[in-house]
């Protein structure tokens, strides 16, 4: 409760009780306050109803139950046959165990709320973050939906690296809380633990969680190697570098982070893997790996904050630092080459702008060189700061409450019901149809499908064979170029179905259109299922018998829908 | 905490740059040693200096006899045809007859010219003439050797082939071979299959019996797909796909999961689990060639589900007369290589083998000579059958040439 009354009512001159608050002044809000909250429960709102993607979702909630009921690592992935063998460095095994008993507890919904806490945590650290910068709540809000717009492609999916961009945000907040505090300020108190303490711990979270755990090894170096290019630009001397503080600083506090991110289940190894996960050749062919494209996903975006940057820096007042320079060349280059870097460039290029943005803030609306003097209740000798109340406070209560109360969330806590599941699920990739038909008719060995459905077939059809899945990086690369060879209809897509033992296709009309024409030309093959976005065929016999050499042709000797060539080769492979 | 205060609290600057030099260093160090690509990809297990050579069990005159075999091997004695022979001929002449081989008739290449053919490239560039080195069987890869692979006739026809094929023709690691590059070891060779060897890759038959053959130990090991490979594993792979897909009709992954159990009597290489699956699945295939087996002894493309409609061979793909020497050669080749103590419950009846050996007698006995020539690879499979079944490699038969 925002007031109350003393034990002993004190009285006003005319004797009538005087009701003083026994909150402190600054639990008043304003009429600011209250828009803030109203963003950040839109936001709640919007996190909390959009629908859970199946990108890999699924895969690691399997996972995190597989751990969870083994009470060990995996160390091949238990769902996927043909990734047998393929060594599994599970980077972000704590992740999955949260997931997996989040979904065992509270099911998909469950997922969707921690999806939902974990999006709002990361804005609310990072709104504070901005707020510790410029001081002004509208600026912080303008950071945060700055890095909202520019992360959107990433924001809107639940995955473990949602814990990573909250971990980001957090480390930000710390570091930001020592990097701007004022002698006396709030945010100077007990820095000196929370920084040396909050930082080892966060990061060793953070490698446990997810593998973007290098986001925060960067982040610190950075500011390490920018503090020490300033200091050299600023003293003109090399040897000052090594006698400043801040310098100093991170860079132990680097080492000290990267000290705690092998507190691990693969120590130093997961570090290596990490560092060298980019390399994976499968990669090159995943949207997410491939370069940035400016009229593609994120694109535009990503143009729109170097524009408002180099504007910034234009009008902007306040130094540009090495810190800064060297932040958003490095996560502004991995955007351009990674599109899924788009989701670490955002806060951090929001961050680095901050200062410029609060400083071109300042000077449209420069703040009051003066303290306002608070207005104090009459009788007593309590004062508010001025525009003020508890009332407001009690506003941006209700607000909360009915943004909690009315998402899906809300309802899961207050009254255990959860959404159906056409608006729970993501239609497109989770197609609820088409598993509702193979629970029915449940697959007979290998199938082929796409890989976007890969995990969700797994979760829903027991004991299917997926040809791929979410964890391309542990496809053997000759069945990943199988795979696209297949599913784009290319020649010789039908010997690697005999090749593979497929029994059953499972086929998105929207994302491999030439194999499903073509699989309406080719024979031996059932169509068992079929609604606007999937169709299934079923093997009826078995595979051509005149490839006694079994060797496919050439790539030009067959085309899709093709439905059979004639062997090129004698039995033998050369003609006898 | 103000950065006034905290500039009068640092350490040092020789202990600070010590200590970076130190620590970033070590992490550098560690790092870039790690995450700097490795030389060797793949780590090759420790393999045996001479294969090992699985021989025949059986001696079953009944299939063939003396002078049968005699009469058979003699016409497929290997031969070379200057710039038009075909190195997949000799791939298959070499398995054959193996590199002991010698004939009294000189125009019968040695088991040793067919070797050498292979493995020594100034024999290959005197066989195939001046292009012979733009386009050489051997192409030196980095630290090992590759086999040129279905580009021509002056290539091997398959994945592994003649790898597999000199190996069985019991060459040891050490024997030297030539490429354009210069002297290297047969080691060099095999160490390759292992290093370009994909679980996944279209054919693994021969792959299979490389590993089997050198591998010391039945130890894993991890391809350059970073995938675990063991032969529990290969065995599945193998019996993955459909009847009759594979290289002829299927056969060479029969014979290939033969290879594996005669391997796992000497060191065992399989689970129980998975040597009971290959028995269980070579039950079946015999089940299936019984079924399908013709009146007269042969089988073709069909043998899995359906017998020959004919005797007389016709002319549509997989029931010519040389779809029906592929699909009976083969089958009597990996039925003479079973354990014996798994005979009585793979084998098929006397009779069934009986047939099929008498059907190739025959059907050679009727051949032309040009037709064996054109259809020697084929023949090749099936001239063998009959040596193991006699229980001797051809090389070992008494041939009573005329020199």
């Amino acid at each position: 409760m925002s007031a109350s009354l003393d034990n002993e009512p004190k009285s006003a001159p005319d004797g009538s009780p005087v009701i003083t608050p026994k909150l402190p002044p600054h639990y008043a809000l304003g009429l600011s306050h209250l828009g803030v909250t109203a963003v950040f429960v839109v936001l709640f709102m919007l996190y909390s109803f959009l629908p859970l993607r199946a990108t890999d979702l699924w895969g690691h909630t399997l996972w995190g139950r597989w751990i969870l009921e083994h009470h060990q690592l995996p160390v091949e992935d238990p769902y996927f046959p043909l990734a047998e063998g393929m060594q599994v460095i599970d980077s972000a095994w704590l992740a999955q165990v949260i997931f997996g008993a989040v979904e065992q507890n509270f099911g998909p919904e469950g997922l969707s709320l921690l999806f939902a806490g974990l999006s709002i945590s990361a804005m609310i650290a990072l709104a504070r973050t901005f707020y510790l910068i410029s001081r002004r709540l509208l600026p912080m809000v303008v950071g945060v939906l700055l890095v909202l717009v520019v992360s959107w492609s990433r924001a809107a999916t639940m995955r473990p690296e949602c814990f990573g961009v909250t971990l980001l945000a957090l480390l930000l907040w710390l570091v930001t809380a020592d990097l701007w505090a004022k002698p006396g300020d709030d945010a100077s108190r007990g820095l000196h633990w929370r920084l040396w303490i909050g930082v080892p711990l966060l990061m060793c979270l953070w490698a446990n969680l997810h593998g973007s755990y290098l986001i925060g090894l960067i982040f610190l170096s950075c500011i390490a190697i920018g503090s020490a290019i300033d200091t050299a630009m600023r003293e003109r001397s090399l040897a000052a570098i090594f006698r400043d503080a801040k310098v100093q600083r991170y860079a132990f506090l680097a080492e000290l982070a990267l000290a705690a991110t092998l507190i691990n289940p693969y120590g130093f190894q997961l570090l290596i893997y990490n560092l060298t996960f980019a390399r994976n050749p499968n990669l090159t062919q995943v949207l997410e790996w491939q370069p940035l494209v400016i009229l593609g996903i994120g694109g535009r975006e990503f143009a729109v904050s170097i524009v408002l940057l180099l504007g910034l820096w234009r009008w902007s007042r306040a130094p540009v630092t090495a810190t800064q320079v060297l932040l958003l060349a490095l996560f502004g280059f991995a955007a351009i080459q990674s599109l899924r870097m788009l989701g670490w460039y955002a806060p951090i290029f929001a961050w680095t702008i901050m200062p410029h943005l609060s400083d071109v803030w300042s000077r449209v609306r420069p703040l009051p060189e003066v303290e306002p003097e608070g207005i104090a209740i009459e009788g007593s000798d309590y004062k508010l700061p001025p525009g003020r109340s508890f009332h407001y406070t009690l506003v941006c209560g209700l607000l909360i409450w009915i943004g909690v109360a009315f998402s899906p969330a809300g309802s899961l806590l207050l009254s255990g019901k959860r959404r159906p599941d056409a608006q729970l699920f993501d239609k497109i990739s989770s197609p609820l149809e088409l598993v509702a038909h193979l629970e029915e008719k449940p697959p007979q060995g290998q199938i082929f499908n796409p890989q976007h459905w890969g995990d969700w077939l797994v979760l829903k059809v027991p004991g299917v064979r997926p040809f791929v899945t979410s964890n391309i990086h542990l496809t053997p690369p000759k069945v990943w170029e199988d795979y696209l060879r297949i599913s784009r209809g290319e020649p010789g897509w039908q010997r690697v179905l005999d090749r593979y033992n497929v029994r059953m296709l499972v086929l998105d009309k929207l994302t491999q259109p030439v194999l499903t024409t073509a699989m309406k030309q080719t024979t031996g093959w059932a169509l068992a299922y079929e609604d606007d976005q999937a169709v299934i065929y079923r093997r009826i016999v078995q595979s051509p018998k005149t490839d006694a050499e079994g060797a496919e042709p050439p790539a030009a000797e067959q085309a899709p829908g093709g439905e059979k060539e004639p062997a090129k080769e004698s039995p033998a492979g050369n003609p006898s | 905490m103000n950065e006034a205060k905290r500039q009068a609290r640092t350490i040092p600057t020789l202990v600070f740059a010590l200590s970076q030099l130190i620590i970033v260093g070590a992490a550098v160090a560690a790092v870039g040693l790690s995450v700097a690509p490795r030389r060797e990809k793949v780590e090759i297990p420790k393999l045996r200096e001479t294969p090992r050579i699985v021989r025949p069990v059986f001696d079953r005159p009944e299939v063939v006899q003396d002078d049968q075999l005699k009469r058979v091997l003699l016409k497929l004695r290997p031969r070379f045809d200057g710039a038009k022979t075909k190195i997949n001929h000799v791939d298959h002449a070499i398995r054959f007859w193996s590199s002991e081989a010698l004939f009294a008739d000189k125009n019968f290449p040695s088991g040793e010219q067919l070797r050498q053919l292979l493995l020594d490239q100034r024999v290959f560039a005197k066989m195939y003439g001046k292009d012979a080195d733009k386009k050489p069987l051997l192409i030196p890869a980095g630290r090992g050797v590759k086999v040129r692979v279905n580009e021509g006739d002056w290539s091997s026809s398959h994945v592994d082939h003649t790898c597999a094929s000199v190996a069985e023709a019991n060459t040891p690691l050490n024997y030297p071979v030539y490429t354009v590059g210069g002297k290297t070891e047969f080691r060099s060779l095999v160490e390759q299959v292992f290093r370009d060897f994909s679980l996944n890759q279209v054919e693994y038959e021969w792959s299979t019996m490389v590993f089997a053959m050198y591998q010391e130990e039945p130890t894993a090991w991890r391809t350059s797909e970073g995938q675990e490979i063991n032969f529990d594993r290969l065995a599945e792979r193998i019996m993955r796909q459909d009847q009759p897909q594979g290289v002829c009709f299927g056969n060479h992954r029969l014979y290939s999961l033969v290879v594996l159990l005669r391997v796992h009597e000497m060191t065992p290489i399989l689970s129980d689990e998975t040597h009971q699956r290959i028995v269980t699945y070579l039950q079946d295939m015999t089940r299936r060639l019984v079924a399908s087996q013709h009146e007269d002894g042969f089988w073709n493309v069909d043998w899995p589900t359906a017998k020959p409609i004919s005797a007389k061979p016709q002319d549509v793909e997989g029931d010519r007369l040389s779809d029906r020497i592929i699909a009976t050669g083969h089958a009597l080749e990996w039925w003479a290589m079973i354990p014996e103590k798994l005979a009585p419950a793979i084998l098929p009846e006397r009779e069934v083998i009986v047939r099929a050996g008498q059907w190739v007698v025959k059907t050679v006995d009727a051949m032309e000579d040009r037709d064996i020539v054109r259809h020697f690879t084929f023949l090749s499979h099936a001239g063998r059958s009959l040596a193991l079944w006699r229980g001797k490699l051809a090389y070992e038969v008494a041939l009573d040439e005329k020199p």
